[in-house]
């Protein structure tokens, strides 16, 4: 039992504790799960077969959800890398400036998407430039501080080497530690392109065009079959976008 | 000629000195090894010469130029003319050789000209001409995650010669290196040293690479200068004073 301290006891009975209070919360019973065997009926007799004489009007819709995905990110990836900079305690030594930054990309990243959806769907209306304004809001705010996290946990070496020559000081840290992070943030970018694609399918919902508000449609409509051919054109694309990020951080490495 | 005005460097939070009231001239010339135990002061001395390491007191003069109280636009070009090497080589990863060589021009160059990397043909024939120096003739377009530790070096040792330094300072530059290759390194180094006739400061564990190469060796301990001679002085008892019990 060397392993095993005293207060365990404790943080197992919290745990235990917590696990309970949201069964309760949450109205969680086990009886339904015999419900669950419907959902395989549902799908097997409602949604099954995919609608097909749909593909050429959801392959256009496809590449608007690609088409927000990709600017929305990539535009705050261009803004992101910047902003990380002065917000790492190591390149940005003025304190004032650093926390104003951090407490900017705080208030951008906990603003969930659809809450910038909404209101630029109300402002912009409905198209998807709301949805991509949405998605390149809170993305500056993530990119951001991943990405200042990766410049502050950089290897301080190649700095010490660039003041050393005696380069300018941002010149210093832009060569020491652009070079240490970039397979990092790109790996970080592809995985938040990844998320903006399914991202960017909730804010199709609210009126964000794409592949989304196409599926919404469909439901609405009961219209089932078309439904099918919308999620596999879904999981297509995030399944292209993963292989793309995987292929091009294997190039960078 | 960099004369040390009884400096004192106090790290914060510390409650000893690193550096205590150290005063020391050494000339244009001179092939100094600086000796210690560890913890003894030697990287913190060698990183206040190039103020990337600020004192608490006292001042350091370069060519009778104050280091410490410099604008930020005088510590650069102070520090352009002195080449500094790294035990960990503290390259430009992703890089190739002759990218990371001609980063040593970097304290000459306008900021849009680092970015876009121009440089110049003379600039260019310079880096292949420095590689050679040192060694590395094919090795230009490598990168340099690539290389070993000894080739790391010689382009360590490369960028600085890129700045066509007046002052050399070596922190530890063999240390994590096998005994022959430090026994190359050095070699080439003073080599270096003779031909440009530099003033070269290397902080070194290995005392029988200080008493074959040093002109001049200084030894500390606990930020103290308890030595101070030449290599044939370095005899028991000063090996006593600087790291005995
Ligand atoms: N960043 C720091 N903050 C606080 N104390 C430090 C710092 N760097 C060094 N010191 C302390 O200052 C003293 C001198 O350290 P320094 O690194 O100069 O020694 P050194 O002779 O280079 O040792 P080594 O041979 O291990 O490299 C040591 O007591 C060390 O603990
Ligand atoms: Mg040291």
């Amino acid at each position: 039992m060397i392993w095993f301290r005293k207060r365990y006891i404790f943080y197992a009975g919290f745990i235990i504790f917590l696990t309970w209070w949201s069964l309760e919360q949450t109205e969680f019973e086990w009886a339904k799960f015999q419900q669950l065997s419907n959902a395989f009926t549902f799908i097997n007799d409602r949604i099954l077969p995919p609608d097909f004489s749909i593909t050429s009007l959801l392959l256009h819709e496809a590449f608007v959800t690609l088409a927000i995905a990709f600017l929305g990110t990539f535009f705050a990836l261009l803004i992101a890398l910047p902003i990380s900079f002065a917000s790492a305690s190591n390149t940005c030594t003025n304190r004032l400036i650093y926390t104003w930054n951090r407490v900017v990309l705080s208030v951008l990243r906990s603003v969930p998407e659809i809450v910038f959806g909404l209101i630029f769907v109300v402002v912009v209306g409905l198209s998807p430039f709301a949805a991509v304004m949405a998605v390149f809001l809170h993305n500056i705010g993530v990119l951001g501080k991943l990405i200042s996290e990766l410049i502050e946990a950089a290897d301080e070496g190649p700095h010490e080497a660039m003041k050393s020559v005696g380069a300018k000081r941002h010149i210093a840290s832009l060569f020491a530690i652009v070079p240490q992070i970039w397979p990092n943030v790109l790996s970080h970018y592809f995985y938040r392109f990844e998320v903006a694609i399914r991202t960017s399918l909730v804010l199709g919902f609210i009126g964000g065009g794409g592949l989304g508000q196409q599926l919404f449609n469909q439901f609405q409509s009961i219209n089932y079959h078309a439904m099918a051919t919308s999620i596999i054109f879904i999981m297509v694309l995030v399944i292209a976008v993963d292989l793309l990020g995987s292929y091009v951080r294997k190039r960078v490495i | 000629m960099i004369q040390l005005r009884e400096v004192t460097v106090r790290y914060p939070g510390s409650s000893y000195p690193a550096i205590d009231q150290l005063s020391v001239d050494i000339y244009k010339e001179e092939f100094v090894c600086v000796l210690g135990k560890s913890g003894a002061g030697k990287s913190t001395f060698i990183r206040t010469l190039n103020a990337l390491q600020p004192v608490s007191e006292g001042e350091v003069l370069v060519s009778d130029q104050a280091v410490h109280s410099a604008s930020e636009k005088q510590q650069r070009s102070m520090r352009m003319k002195a080449g500094m090497i790294f035990q960990h080589f503290h390259l430009i990863p992703r890089l190739t050789v002759l990218q990371n060589v001609l980063t040593g021009r970097f304290g000459q160059k306008k900021s849009y000209q680092a970015l876009l990397g121009l440089f110049s043909h003379e600039e260019r024939e310079q880096a292949y001409h420095i590689l050679r120096q040192v060694g590395l003739n094919d090795m230009a377009q490598r990168r340099v995650d690539a290389l070993s530790g000894g080739q790391k070096q010689r382009v360590g040792i490369a960028r600085s010669l890129m700045q066509d330094p007046e002052i050399f300072l070596g922190d530890e530059p063999v240390a994590s290196l096998d005994p022959s290759t430090s026994e190359t390194i050095f070699h080439l180094l003073r080599k270096i040293h003779d031909e440009k006739q530099l003033l070269s400061i290397m902080n070194v564990h290995d005392v029988s690479l200080a008493r074959k190469y040093a002109s001049r060796i200084l030894g500390l301990r606990d930020g103290k200068l308890v030595f101070d001679g030449g290599p044939d002085e370095l005899d028991e008892a000063a090996y006593q004073t600087i790291y005995g019990a």
